[in-house]
């Protein structure tokens, strides 16, 4: 998911780069503020191991293979803050060592990867802990529903980005991005699950998180987090024209469009303009309560392990 | 040229690129150019530079293909695919002529906050063994397992990954000790 430089546009670059400089300076922040300096060697060490265990492919099918990204393992052992700090060490490494992800697009690939992933995983985590109860099985089912939706929101954020550049047309890539990560979202689920369940068998002391949530920093990087996702996926979400498109209407350039798009105004000939749109959401609704029925089913499997 | 010249010279070049127009015109030109003058005052190896970028452009042509799917695709697929190229290139002249840690020098003259700074020094410094213990725990692992299957390799996989976790972590309260030793 790492977006290479060319693809965005100048104003998603200054807007994305804004939003992942404030994400990572209230980050850093928050590290600095908690004030116990034993965190910075571990934070230094999980963006290692984060960088490291990206490298284990795990064989899918056919020769294709999936790995772990991370973020919502080490934001459920780590905390929040913490996570990007260690998320944006990783991707800031594969920018400048290994030429992964281009330098004008690092602040687009900072915000999806380092600070909505870790953000979205670790939110959906604490939730579930707090539903189902933070017993080994609440938390499992907690990583394996978190790393899917932070995989997913990722990939649409990026998709948003991309079509807010005017390289993809959103109808497109916003279908392509999220039904593609929705399978790769079970894939980190899964991997991130068992991970948790092997450190909660090493060492379940290291679970037991030393930083107690903070709701500031959920707070202030749930604010940048919206931002984000009111920037770049909103506009397309709504059923509605767009804004542009709206004034373009307005002014009468309208039918300059008809020579770009083969059928402009087809889905505005249907009175019902939301029946598509609820198709959507209902299809949305439905693969993320698979998606959490699956975790749950897998945090019963490798809980039942445990005892046998 | 030191580490913060390259860093800007990189960052300006790349900008540069990246504000081009979207149509491949007489400007991409000068932007080759000026790429190559870029690798030669680095003193880049050229075939390195080049081997970097075929082997990162699978990527780039993933997200690309997104760009066929509308209208007028293709010259936006070969001004793209021009651009992200060139920027690759550059990235890839300054990566292999820097090293990390004159990067890092060029980070913190930047006024980047050292606890970030640390924290990505700590990470590259770290990385290889980590790489190294992984390879030798999964090396050891493989040689104690005689089952086949992707279950058994996704167990495999997965107990070497939280394994290495736990080493991290154990390397992480070590090196907190040796900087308490040394005066933190």
């Amino acid at each position: 998911m790492h977006i290479p430089d060319g693809f965005l546009d100048t104003k998603t670059v200054v807007a994305t780069t804004a939003l992942a400089t404030i994400g990572v300076a209230l980050a850093t922040q928050q590290v600095r503020r908690r004030g116990t300096p034993q965190e910075i060697p571990l934070v230094g060490l999980s963006a290692a191991f984060v960088f490291v265990a990206q490298t284990l492919n795990f064989p899918v099918a056919a020769g294709t293979s999936g790995h772990l990204v991370g973020a919502t393992l080490i934001a459920s052992l780590l905390g929040l803050s913490s996570a990007c700090l260690a998320m944006t060490a990783v991707l800031v490494l594969q920018c400048f060592l290994f030429a992964d992800g281009g330098v004008t697009a690092l602040g687009a690939n900072l915000l999806n990867m380092a600070i909505v992933a870790p953000l979205t995983g670790y939110g959906v985590f604490r939730l579930v802990c707090r539903g189902l109860g933070s017993h080994l099985r609440g938390r499992l089912t907690g990583v394996a529903f978190g790393g899917w939706c932070s995989v997913v929101a990722t990939s649409l954020l990026c998709a948003g980005e991309l079509a807010s550049s005017g390289v993809a047309e959103g109808r497109t890539i916003f279908p392509a991005m999220g039904g593609i990560h929705a399978l790769i979202g079970v894939g980190e689920g899964v991997i991130t699950a068992i991970v948790y369940a092997g450190i909660a068998r090493a060492r379940p002391e290291l679970l037991e998180g030393k930083n107690p949530p903070r709701q500031a920093e959920v707070f202030f990087l749930g604010g940048v987090g919206a931002l984000a996702l009111a920037a770049f996926v909103a506009p397309f979400a709504s059923p509605l024209p767009d804004g542009l498109e709206h004034v373009a209407e307005l002014l009468g350039f309208g039918g300059r469009e008809e020579l770009l798009f083969p059928s402009p105004l087809s889905d505005y000939e249907f009175p019902g303009v939301r029946w598509p749109g609820l198709a959507t959401a209902m299809s949305a609704l439905l693969g993320t309560a698979l998606a959490f029925g699956f975790a749950y089913g897998l945090a019963r499997l490798l809980t039942r392990e445990e005892k046998a | 040229m030191n580490a913060s010249q390259k860093l800007a010279l990189t960052t300006i070049y790349i900008v540069g690129v990246v504000t081009l127009p979207r149509r491949l015109g007489w400007d991409y030109g000068i932007a080759v150019f000026l790429g190559g003058v870029l690798v030669l005052a680095f003193r880049a190896r050229p075939g390195v530079v080049l081997q970097r970028v075929f082997f990162l452009e699978p990527f780039v042509l993933g997200v690309l293909a997104l760009t066929l799917f509308q209208p007028e695709g293709k010259r936006l697929f070969l001004a793209v695919g021009v651009k992200s190229s060139l920027c690759l290139a550059a990235a890839a002249a300054l990566t292999t002529t820097t090293p990390f840690s004159a990067l890092l020098d060029a980070l913190r003259s930047l006024r980047v906050p050292s606890l970030v700074v640390t924290v990505f020094g700590l990470t590259y410094r770290y990385l290889f063994v980590l790489r190294e213990e992984m390879t030798r725990m999964r090396r050891a692992r493989q040689s104690r397992t005689f089952l086949r299957g992707r279950r058994i390799e996704w167990q495999l996989l997965a107990s070497v990954a939280s394994a290495l976790f736990v080493r991290a972590s154990n390397r992480a309260e070590r090196i907190y000790q040796a900087m308490l030793t040394r005066g933190l």
